[in-house]
């Protein structure tokens, strides 16, 4: 009896520390909720493009989440601002009235003061003017000079790397080439259009006419018997009235919605 | 003794309390509950103090972080691994990447790929890549065309582009709107390009990455922050990158692991020349479609940045 109790007080002190460390594990991760893996494909039409799949050192990707705070944030502390702004202006009118005539008389008495003083330090500055001037002058000679040497040193810098000189690429080359976020969105503005010649090996553009229509791209055709059509040597795939063609994507091949094919 | 007695907590009042009363076993079992007690007590404690560690603090709160300068240690490492990159001839990596995509639900998913990189300077560019969900791509450059071919469906597009790695590199990511991650490791002026989007950089430690002592750097961009990882030693050599889109939503990551380093590959002249075997069709990249439908040209010479 006592030992099966035993044993029973410590398989709950094992399962306790047990659950423990489980929800310890679920914590640090951010909070569980999420599906148990398995091996299987989702399909679930995930997307895997995003800022952060390109890997690359710039992204013109923007928050709306922070900019909705920000704007929340300005549009409260302009609030305040407005509030506080009403306030002081009271307390400043009652504020300046009585400054004002302690200004006035004090005023009055300063100016006499002052006066004097000007008298005084006139021929002073004069004196102290003509020495700054000579100073000043021998400072702006040694700060140009310094200066050029600097922009040399930097121009140096700028285009000479361990022995090789990078021949001025730094003005012709975009910053923002590698923006991950350009290569998402771009795609979203795609047309329609006609894409014979591709198959052909061309590289010269066929001039088409832009037809506004939703635009889709997806992995995958939306219905699972299309309609197959060559032309020209592209491949067209029809599904109900929107045809749509294979094209090399971000992500991978995707079908892309193009104008009806002429023959 | 019924097990549903056995199972109350650690109350006074407990059966097991009394069952332990037996002379024989006093001394062992009064210990027990005692210990029980203690573990449920200590356990109770650590889990609370560790959930407020991990708890992350609500954003608002946050203090900003404060902007370091760019420590000139720091950077002298990332321009040594910059620069040793730039010049050497050829080498080939394999990088082990992952990276957070935010869902149009609010939901974080994060998906992964392997790249064989092979590069011989100056013109030619083989990269392999699996995909996640086992895609297989394969982009190539042999200083005439650009191929990007996906076994998967056994289809290729190709533009023609004469030129360097670099010239390629940016026409692939730039005007095809194609990703290639990290892009900047196999371009002849990484040490330019790196050097002048950094607005700060800073040692974090020194660390040890996969068994070798490496520097742990951290850089800030005007929208990416940084973390590399740079082999010490005469191969300066990149280990590790994370980054952080620190402008998008929910601040998605792409972490890669650069292992396989080998900087003297051997290559055949023909591991960078597409040739399309019987079966496989060519498609047009989907940026050329966008360039057909609007009426631009797409002829790569009048296009991108060209030197």
């Amino acid at each position: 009896m006592t030992t099966r109790a035993s044993l029973i007080v410590t398989a709950i002190a094992v399962t306790l520390l047990f659950l423990m460390g489980i929800v310890n594990d679920v914590s640090a991760r951010g909070g569980g909720g999420g599906r148990g893996g398995g091996g299987r494909s989702g399909g679930g039409g995930y997307s895997r493009s995003g800022p952060a799949s390109s890997g690359s050192l710039s992204s013109s990707a923007s928050s709306a989440s922070s900019q909705r705070s920000a704007q929340r944030s300005q549009r409260q502390q302009t609030a305040s601002a407005n509030q506080q702004a009403r306030s002081s202006d009271r307390q400043q009118q009652q504020q300046s009235m009585q400054q004002n005539r302690q200004e006035q008389q004090q005023q009055a008495q300063q100016t006499r003061s002052e006066q004097q003083q000007n008298r005084q330090s006139t021929s002073s500055q004069n004196q102290a003017q003509r020495q700054q001037y000579a100073n000043e002058n021998a400072e702006a000679r040694q700060q140009t000079v310094s200066e050029r040497q600097a922009n040399r040193q930097d121009y140096a810098e700028d285009h000479y790397h361990g022995g090789t000189y990078y021949h001025g690429y730094d003005d012709d080359w975009d910053d923002d080439w590698d923006d991950g976020e350009v290569a998402a969105v771009a795609l979203g503005a795609a047309a329609v259009g006609a894409v014979g010649g591709y198959a052909a090996g061309q590289s010269s553009a066929t001039q088409t006419t832009t037809s506004t229509v939703a635009y889709v791209q997806d992995s995958a055709l939306p219905c699972s018997n299309p309609n197959v059509t060559e032309i020209q040597g592209v491949t067209y795939y029809q599904c109900g009235s929107t045809w749509y063609t294979q094209a090399y994507g971000n992500t991978g091949v995707i079908y892309v919605p193009v104008a009806r094919p002429s023959e | 003794m019924p097990f549903d007695e056995s199972s109350k907590t650690c109350g006074t009042d407990l059966t097991i309390a009394r069952a332990m009363r037996t002379p024989m076993n006093t001394k062992r079992h009064l210990v027990t509950p005692a210990t029980l007690c203690v573990v449920v007590f200590a356990v109770t404690i650590v889990s609370a103090e560790n959930q407020a560690v991990t708890r992350p603090e609500p954003a608002a709160t946050r203090a900003p972080a404060p902007q370091p300068a760019i420590e000139p240690e720091a950077r002298d490492i990332l321009v040594r691994m910059a620069e040793f990159l730039a010049t050497t001839p050829r080498f080939s990596v394999n990088i082990r990447s992952n990276y957070d995509v935010l869902q149009e639900s609010g939901q974080m998913i994060e998906f992964g790929e392997t790249r064989n990189i092979t590069v011989s300077r100056p013109s030619g560019l083989r990269v392999e890549v699996e995909q996640s969900d086992g895609d297989k791509q394969l982009v190539l450059y042999d200083g005439k065309q650009i191929t990007a071919f996906s076994s998967s469906q056994n289809v290729y597009a190709q533009v023609s582009k004469p030129g360097d790695i670099d010239s390629a590199v940016v026409y692939f990511v730039k005007d095809l709107h194609m990703r290639l991650p990290l892009a900047g490791i196999v371009l002849s002026r990484f040490p330019v390009e790196i050097e002048r989007r950094t607005r700060s950089l800073d040692y974090v430690e020194r660390t040890v990455m996969d068994g070798k002592p490496a520097h742990h750097l951290a850089g800030r961009t005007a929208t990416v922050d940084y973390q590399f990882w740079i082999a010490e030693g005469p191969q300066p050599l990149l280990l590790r990158a994370v980054l952080t889109y620190k402008n998008a939503e929910g601040d998605p990551q792409f972490r890669a692991q650069l292992s396989d380093w080998n900087l003297a590959p051997e290559i055949r002249e023909t591991e960078f020349i597409f040739a399309p075997s019987q079966g496989m069709r060519r498609i047009a990249f989907a940026a050329q479609l966008r360039q057909t439908a609007s009426g631009k040209t797409t002829d790569a010479e009048k296009t991108g940045a060209q030197k």
